[in-house]
């Protein structure tokens, strides 16, 4: 069961880069390439807090409750997370604000469309 | 530890601190300021990049960042670590962004204003990466980096490839990133450190089991998406294609080649691989290199278009320093410093040359500059110097490092590397010269129905800046001169042999006892007759190679050789999804390899 349970969420953040990437080959629109994108990044950081958690462990804050010998979750793969969703952050709204551009100059969403280069 | 350290952060810290110059009002406001600060900010990093260059050669240098070192010789704070390689390669991307400077001070360039912020970041970040200690910091600068990359792109209005191919970039290159964030959190999970050094110690030294290969595939296969290895190429093709000439130019030479460093300083230092031909990276990094000398060869000798002609030519260069990191040897690791550094300036100056084509005929397509060239002789004479020393004639730079690379690759017994290799520079070399020849006999060029760049075509202009001219010339003059420099060989060789020291590079970050220096490899011999003679014989190819070119006008209807070609350009959609499908397919190969590899069996 336990087993189960330790790799569960790296399942499921398999599944969830798997499904974005999926939806980037696939879609036929622009915006849902960029939220694709964002669920790619959601399953890196689900990875990385699969990672760090281990059976019992509790929150990585020290203080009387809490003592220094305590089991604690690893911080570190949980400050790469918080790292990695601020790049996700401006990497979405860099996307989102070409994606808007994109549709006021050549009035498509279509990544076929946009047939700018070629060979 | 070593005089010196305490420098590290202000190669970070400078360009940063000029970024944020250049937009403070006072600054902004006035015409010249921004530049002034700008080109101060990079020249500055220049110089202490030297310094530490110099400083380095007695032990790579180390400085802990809020001084927390590593306790009981366990890592606890983010240690930034240069040897000369790291510094060497640090001092060149600085020397080239004060060059993309001084022509943006000459072009007016302004940019919305945010041109200079995102090229001095863009410093920032490259210098942060190449010298982080650990995987994370590594991480760090490297999206860092990505997010200045398609932002100067998207910013770039005026060229109407430039959003969907910026679109294209963040989206692939985000997938890169994503696979080295999760590699470098598996990573941490299984060995408990994201530290290099630790890494490396924490590390089985046999079989790696599946995890662990699993984790440092992704790393490895993440960095290889950013460096641009087939099939991971085309995003940054189109990209290079797309973006202003000055930073196409600093795409392909500095940022390229510098997430091989990534590769290369893991392999090296976490995965104790660095001397292993065998090593499942090291075989990884052979073969996709080779691969993409050639395939991105042919398709420069394909363009009509100039700028995307050395798009794809900075692809095939990069292939070359690949294949030869591939060949995991101190000796090789040379040779490729010295490729490296022969090929960015003449990279940079032949871009700047396509910049002021642009300038003063307002196209770049060669169907509409042929016979042109006597108008401007001076940019005629330089493009042919630089496709030259694409083609490796010596002495150019790309030549000594192509002929040391032969040497490394027939002391491995890889011997099917050396033609490769000159295939790919001829292809490049003859793909520059066929412009030239163009340019010069007014010969007609064929319509070519397989390629598109949809471009708006500037107002060709008279005035021409004296640095539109100088620059480029400088730039590729440097890279054909290098290898004459008295100690340039001896210099990249011992470089080069204390980039394999793991043992004193571990010892440095650790604060443990220096163990005895390694013996770096022999400055390798390029001055052979028969290297010199090979060299030579690139050149005349590569002329031979751009007049057969130039007069080729393909035949009414396609034949059934050129279908392999056809077929490959018809691959270059520019459509996010069948790059991206492209980029999962080749993860999922060099996942594998890695993992099934020996390493990953146990």
């Amino acid at each position: 069961m336990s087993a189960v349970v330790d790799a569960l969420p790296l399942l499921v953040a398999a599944w969830l880069i798997l499904a974005g990437l999926y939806g980037i080959v696939a879609t036929r629109d622009l915006q849902h390439t960029v939220l694709c994108t964002s669920l790619v990044h959601a399953g890196a950081w689900l990875l990385l807090v699969g990672v760090g958690h281990t059976e019992g462990a509790t929150a990585p804050v020290i203080d009387e409750d809490v003592g220094a010998g305590a089991a604690l979750a690893d911080p570190l793969v949980q400050a790469l997370a918080v790292t990695d969703i601020v790049v996700g952050v401006a990497v979405t709204a860099l996307l989102l604000a070409c994606v808007v551009r994109i549709k006021r100059r050549y009035d498509t969403l279509d990544p076929a469309d946009l047939d700018v280069l070629r060979g | 530890m070593g005089e010196g350290a305490g420098l590290l952060p202000l190669l970070v810290a400078i360009p940063l601190l000029g970024a944020a110059l250049t937009r403070v009002p006072g600054v902004h406001a006035t015409r010249r300021a921004p530049d002034v600060v700008a080109i101060a900010a990079a020249a500055a990093t220049t110089a202490i990049g030297a310094v530490v260059t110099v400083r380095a050669a007695a032990g790579p240098l180390v400085h802990h960042l809020g001084d927390w070192g590593p306790v009981d010789g366990l890592p606890v704070g983010i240690p930034f670590v240069a040897d000369p390689l790291a510094a060497g390669f640090v001092t060149l991307t600085s020397a080239l962004v004060t060059a993309v400077f001084v022509h943006f001070a000459a072009a007016g360039a302004r940019g919305g204003g945010l041109t200079h912020v995102l090229t001095a970041l863009l410093l920032a970040a490259a210098n942060g990466f190449l010298l982080a200690g650990d995987l994370f910091t590594m991480f760090v600068f490297l999206e860092l980096m990505g997010i200045t990359v398609y932002a100067i792109t998207a910013g770039k209005t005026d060229d109407p490839a430039a959003l969907p191919a910026a679109v294209n970039m963040a989206v692939t290159s985000t997938i890169g990133a994503v696979l080295v964030l999760s590699g470098v959190g598996l990573l941490h999970g299984r060995l408990g450190t994201p530290n290099l050094a630790a890494a490396g110690a924490a590390l089985p030294e046999e079989a790696w089991g599946v995890g662990l290969a699993l984790a440092v595939g992704m790393v490895v296969t993440g960095l290889a998406v950013k460096a641009g290895l087939v099939p991971f190429h085309f995003a940054h093709a189109d990209l290079h294609t797309a973006t202003t000439v000055q930073h196409a130019g600093l795409f392909g030479a500095v940022l390229l080649p510098l997430a091989l460093y990534g590769i290369a300083r893991i392999e090296v230092v976490a995965l104790g691989g660095g001397d292993d031909p065998a090593s499942p990276v090291a075989l990884a990094l052979l073969v996709g290199g080779a691969v993409t000398a050639v395939v991105a060869g042919i398709m420069s000798l394909c363009q009509n278009h100039l700028k995307r002609l050395l798009a794809f030519s900075s692809v095939s260069h990069l292939g070359i320093a690949a294949a030869g990191l591939g060949l995991a040897a101190p000796e090789a690791t040379a040779a490729v410093a010295l490729y490296v550094l022969g090929h960015a300036p003449v990279k940079l100056g032949l871009l700047l040359l396509a910049g002021l084509v642009l300038h003063r005929w307002g196209h770049l397509q060669v169907g509409e500059l042929s016979g042109r060239g006597a108008r401007l002789p001076v940019v005629v004479a330089l493009l042919a110097l630089g496709g030259l020393a694409l083609a490796g004639l010596p002495p150019s730079g790309l030549y000594a490092g192509k002929a040391a690379l032969s040497g490394a690759a027939e002391d491995a017994g890889r011997y099917a590397v050396v033609p490769v290799l000159y295939a790919a520079a001829v292809l490049t070399g003859a793909a520059a010269l066929r412009h030239v020849v163009h340019l010069v006999t007014g010969w007609p060029v064929a319509a070519d129905p397989h390629g598109k760049v949809a471009e708006d075509h500037p107002e060709p202009e008279d005035h021409q800046p004296a640095a539109f001219v100088w620059l480029p010339a400088v730039l590729i003059v440097a890279g054909v001169v290098v290898p004459l420099l008295p100690g340039t060989e001896t210099s990249v060789a011992r470089a080069a042999g204390m980039f394999h020291d793991r043992a004193a590079y571990v010892a440095a970050v650790l604060d443990r006892a220096p163990p005895a220096r390694a013996a770096g490899p022999d400055a390798p011999d390029v001055w052979g007759a028969s290297s010199l003679a090979t060299g030579l014989l690139a050149g005349v190819a590569a002329v031979l190679g751009g007049l057969v070119a130039a007069r080729w006008r393909g035949r009414r209807r396609p034949g059934r050789l050129g279908a392999p070609v056809r077929a490959l350009r018809g691959l270059h959609t520019a459509h996010v999804g069948d790059y991206t499908a492209w980029l999962t397919a080749g993860a999922a190969v060099l996942v594998w390899w890695v993992v099934l590899s020996g390493r990953g069996a146990g």
